[in-house]
């Protein structure tokens, strides 16, 4: 018969501690900047794909002279990398365009590669799921 | 007199001293505990989908708001200051992540500039901080 009546101070001191020192993650999109003493490389003009975001915020790929709607730039930026694996994306931001727009292409952009990972991965699974199954 | 022995419990130990203990872990974590204080600065952050978790620990903060305003550990600066306090910063932790945390609406050049004074710097990981948007 300990005297349990502090038992629930102890819990109400633990609860404010947590309540008080829990932080939650930042959530971001990751990127490494080229260094200054980098070299600069020559490509091929056909690898490379460009994305301009105008002033207004619309997105222009390569020499178009219709803007491409956000809706469609993941589409079409996976389509243009399983047609060439060596494709380079040229992401061109006007200064007085809004930096939300930049934030919305890189983030269709990195969908476009994470979803060609993912396709990639499953492919290779199942082929080796099978395998295992015939042995 | 009888001497009625209680059934089941031996001896008792005094608990006596446990609010004595409870009081010492009190201060001990009110002494010790550090609150993050960064205010940094109004603004409506970009929303992403692609976005990854970023290590608290090892992250500097930019923040820009929509009129141009740079803070970094809420002190107001001008571009020519970012490099010099993520050099010191980069001494302290070589690996560090500077994230900038940029109203949607402030033009692209500054996120353009500060980029530019982190190369030189050489302060390349760098991330983009976005509210994850519900799929």
């Amino acid at each position: 018969m300990v005297g349990e009546s502090s038992m629930s101070d102890v819990a109400f001191l633990l609860l404010v501690f947590f309540i008080v020192s829990t932080t939650f993650p930042e959530i971001g999109l990751p990127m490494i900047l080229p260094s200054k003493s980098g070299d600069v490389k020559q490509v091929k003009r056909d690898n490379v794909m460009q994305i301009v975001t105008a002033r207004s915020g619309a997105y222009f790929i390569d020499i178009d002279t219709e803007p491409t709607p956000l809706s469609e730039l993941k589409g079409i930026v996976r389509q243009r990398l399983t047609d060439n694996d060596n494709l380079i994306l040229s992401l061109e931001t006007h200064p007085d365009a809004p930096y939300g727009s930049m934030i919305d292409a890189l983030d269709e952009v990195t969908l476009a590669y994470e979803e060609l990972r993912a396709a990639k991965i499953t492919r290779e699974q199942r082929i080796s799921l099978k395998m295992l199954e015939i042995e | 007199m009888e001497l009625r022995r209680k059934a089941g419990s031996g001896a008792r130990i005094p608990t006596s001293s446990m609010a004595d203990i409870a009081f010492l872990l009190i201060v001990f974590f009110m002494v010790t505990t550090i609150f993050k204080l960064e205010q940094g600065l109004a603004i409506t952050l970009p929303r992403s989908t692609a976005g990854e978790k970023i290590p608290r620990e090892k992250v500097a903060h930019i923040w820009i708001d929509r009129t141009g305003i740079i803070s970094i550990d809420d002190l107001v600066i001008s571009v020519p200051d970012i490099e010099p306090m993520i050099l010191a910063k980069l001494r302290e932790n070589q690996g560090l992540i500077v994230s900038f945390n940029t109203d949607e609406q402030a033009p692209y050049r500054l996120v353009n500039e500060a980029m530019e004074r982190l190369k030189l710097a050489n302060a390349l990981r760098v991330s983009f901080t976005t509210v994850p948007v519900e799929t």
